[in-house]
């Protein structure tokens, strides 16, 4: 039987410029067979599928890259996949580079990089159609000749080709490796061989060169190789300084090498039978999408479909998920027998896991407009249209995707800030990301707004209580526009923000097998990563309001037994008059059923505060007093640090109102009944309002610490991120609670 | 002899001319993505659109560059 092992597998990886059909051709491929990951010690994501057959291969999906001269982390990333500089990372056996045909010249930039690296190589010639289309007719035997590489054309989004390049990729037989075709100006090839020789001991033969040009011009590159290879280090520093001195313009010397040779290449294979020039349909559509005017009009209107969407569509799905998960635990608690095996599994773990599901549709939608705006193409337009507005506060339009991605969750849009190539403006939007309002501060505002705050109408169309989610929302944003100005005003003051550039694929009709696809595979990721912590904390939570355990003051277990025997007084009574016994328990258990849960919530009550959880709030009570929130609402911040939908579970406990969600109308009705000992409210609309601020501003994620500690490389921004977001929140709620008290409002 | 016309910024063109890259005069790393996205010295740039930001056809693909940017990319105007 043959070895079907990863290592043993022929590894192939796809690379290509961002929107040449690449991830299309990668479904293709792989069908369902993928797995998403992360590089190791980066968050980029590592896609791997197989193609089944004989041999079966491991292919592997590097980011888009305009180059193998990386600006971004995800740009690195496919570079060191081809380098071989990631560990446990595999070199790949052959190399598919996807081309644009449309956009020849300037993808044959990047195949002539990837030739450099001597790995074999095909180059899979995508959008022929396009190309047809824009009046470009080219010869692909004949580019397979001067490339000295197979060529295979293809339409990867009807399936042509794919079964050609199929067979060429399983051939026992790879491709040979290709030749450099290019040369580089004298004065700089004069210095190369050195330089080469240097790293003789640190990189394999066939990427020397490559290397070597990448570290002359790119400091990144080269700080690699400060710890690694000094000698190398020091080497390429002199070698920039010789070349400086004779005025050689070095950096510029490799690109201009290459499309040296690139520009007769392309006069030569590729005839033209439209003029340049001529207007496309996308032309067309953005003279209206990306008007100036216009353009930031649409946009705002088609974010408003897409929450509006999100909020109201995904509710009958959110409801019988919620259901579920109420059956569920009270089908395991109708099997088990009451132990506390039974309310942890039914209070930590599957409300735990109900606490996770529960926004499953919501992030499905959320990822699913998202992914129809990637697909169409209206993704890059939204950074385009922002540009303007992010230029005000220090960023790019670039960073408008990962703000919009924080919409759903803050991992997914902290992330998504690897794909800047600015690392200031990369670093910046990490630390506003959060401030965005996440689907995980929602069910904490719905809860809140539905509770304290007035049920009239502005206009007779809007509710108040709309109006005060949009507030939270608006809020956030707000606050992530004014972060980021402060942090780059203040922090990273030094350097030119000015730059922004970037490409704008055209229209294209949805692929909604590719936009469902990788919704379900983002959702999953997520639903992975948040429920792991979720799960947890749910667990965690539960041992601390049950731990450690307290009897019950005695009046109350009095209470009790004189409940219970009154109880049973009356059930002997009814049996007397011939009632059956079972039928007379059931009809005294409805009649006491609200005495029973009142002394019950009560016991719990005192039990909780007596807890850890207890302890924990009323430890913090002096601090939060001052916000207006008394020791359960600082409890529930406590547990909410982890995840702040937490909250809802924790004043559930608290109040002891066992399975609830934020539509409960019984934790509502608790939260409007809880009063201090002086008979006053605990909860008034000005101290919902100074909870709802807090939980706009404060960084209550581990998981988004975690992923900025990751992104950052370091602890020390996100505990700069923890406390400005914390301190933020805090300041924020005091002024709203003191000025509101101030003014009477409370 | 037609006259020789000196390199001016993309932004002083208008829409729709065709416009021959002379030199660009931004940082090195900020140079060498632009000519990874294509605009680079020599090759002809058609101008799309010239408000806030300029957007110019490179090939077949569209490029955006924002206002600050676009300043510091010098061309000449390509004969109809």
């Amino acid at each position: 039987m043959a070895d079907t092992s990863p290592e043993a597998l022929r590894r192939v990886a796809l690379i290509g410029n961002p929107n040449v059909g690449k991830t299309t051709l990668f479904n293709l491929l792989t069908g369902m067979r993928q797995k998403v990951g992360n590089y190791p010690g980066v968050t980029v994501e590592r896609k791997v599928g197989r193609l089944d057959g004989e041999p079966p291969i491991e292919i592997i999906d590097l980011p888009g890259s305009y180059s193998l001269s990386p600006k971004s982390a995800d740009e690195r990333v496919a570079y060191d996949v081809l380098m071989g500089h990631l560990p446990n990372e595999r070199i790949p056996d052959l190399v598919v580079c996807v081309v644009d045909a449309s956009n020849l010249e300037r993808n044959l930039y990047l195949v002539s990089q990837v030739m450099d690296t001597g790995l074999p190589t095909i180059v899979a010639l995508n959008m022929t159609d396009a190309a047809e289309e824009a009046g470009l007719h080219i010869d692909a035997t004949k580019l397979q000749e001067e490339l000295g590489l197979p060529v295979i054309p293809m339409v990867a989004a009807r399936n042509g080709g794919v079964g050609k390049l199929k067979y060429r990729m399983r051939q026992d037989q790879l491709p040979p490796t290709a030749e450099r075709k290019w040369e580089i100006m004298p004065v700089v090839d004069e210095g190369l061989p050195f330089l080469v020789d240097q790293l003789e001991e640190y990189v394999q033969p066939h990427g020397r060169r490559i290397e070597v040009l990448q570290c002359l011009t790119n400091d990144a590159m080269l700080t690699y190789w400060k710890e690694r290879a000094p000698a190398f280090h020091a080497a390429v520093l002199e070698e920039r300084n010789r070349l400086s001195k004779l005025k050689a313009p070095y950096q510029q010397s490799e690109i201009m090498g290459r499309y040296n040779w690139i520009s007769p290449v392309i006069a030569r294979v590729v005839s033209r039978s439209k003029a340049d020039g001529a207007l496309t349909v996308s032309d067309r559509i953005d003279a209206v999408l990306t008007h100036r005017l216009a353009g930031p009009v649409l946009f705002g209107f088609l974010l408003l479909v897409i929450f509006q969407a999100v909020f109201t569509w995904a509710t009958p799905a959110m409801d019988l998920i919620e259901s579920g998960v109420g059956s569920l635990g009270q089908l395991v608690r109708g099997i088990a027998p009451p132990s506390m095996v039974t309310d942890l599994l039914v209070d930590g773990v599957i409300a735990g896991v109900g606490n996770v599901a529960v926004f499953l549709p919501q992030i499905l939608l959320l990822f699913f407009f998202l992914g129809l705006m990637e697909d169409t193409g209206y993704m890059a337009r939204s950074a385009f249209i922002m540009d303007r507005v992010m230029s005000r506060v220090g960023l790019s339009g670039g960073s408008v995707v990962p703000l919009l991605s924080s919409f759903a969750c803050a991992i997914p849009g902290i992330m998504a800030a690897r794909t800047l190539a600015n690392p200031r403006d990369r670093l910046i939007t990490i630390m506003v990301a959060p401030l965005m309002s996440c689907s995980a501060r929602l069910p904490v505002y719905t809860l809140f707004i539905a509770a304290f705050l007035p049920t009239g109408t502005v206009l007779g169309f809007f509710t108040f209580q709309g109006i005060a989610m949009f507030s939270m929302y608006l809020l956030g944003t707000v606050m992530a526009f004014v972060a980021a100005f402060i942090l780059r005003r203040f922090v990273f003051n030094k350097g030119d923000s000015s730059f922004f550039a970037m490409e704008l694929p055209p229209y294209r009709l949805p692929r909604m097998r590719q936009i469902l696809w990788r919704m379900v595979d983002r959702s999953k990721a997520f639903v992975v990563r948040a429920g792991k912590i979720i799960f947890g904390m749910s667990i965690i939570l539960w041992v601390l309001a049950t731990f450690p355990m307290t009897d019950p003051p005695e009046a109350m277990v009095t209470e009790q037994t004189s409940l219970d025997e009154t109880k049973a007084q009356r059930v002997e009574g009814l049996v007397d008059g011939g009632v059956e016994r079972e039928e007379a328990i059931a009809l005294i258990d409805v009649e006491f059923a609200d005495d029973v849960q009142a002394i019950d919530a009560r016991i719990v009550a005192w039990q909780v505060e007596r807890s850890f959880i207890g302890r924990l709030g009323h430890a913090i009570e002096p601090v939060m007093r001052p916000l207006g929130f008394d020791w359960k609402i600082s409890a529930g911040i406590i547990s909410a640090f982890a995840a702040r939908e937490v909250i809802i579970s924790a004043l559930a406990t608290i109040y002891s109102v066992g399975d609830v969600d934020e539509d409960s109308p019984l934790l509502r009705e608790q939260l409007k009944a809880d009063t201090y000992e002086d008979g006053s409210p605990v909860y008034t609309p000005l101290v919902a309002v100074s909870l709802l601020v807090f939980f706009v501003l404060a960084l209550q994620c581990m998981s988004t610490l975690a992923i900025a500690r990751r992104e950052t490389n370091s602890w020390k921004w996100p505990a700069v991120m923890w406390l400005y977001m914390t301190g933020l929140a805090y300041l924020f709620s005091l002024i709203i609670y003191q000025g509101g008290q101030a003014l009477g409002w409370g | 002899m037609s006259p020789i016309s000196l390199p001016q910024p993309l932004t002083a063109f208008t829409s729709g001319v065709v416009v021959q890259l002379a030199f660009l005069s931004l940082v090195p790393a900020e140079a060498a993505r632009l000519r990874e996205l294509g605009i680079r010295e020599g090759c002809p740039v058609h101008i799309l659109r010239n408000h806030d930001s300029l957007v110019c056809g490179v090939e077949s693909s569209r490029v955006v560059l924002r206002r600050e940017v676009a300043q510091n990319v010098f061309g000449v105007l390509q004969p109809a």
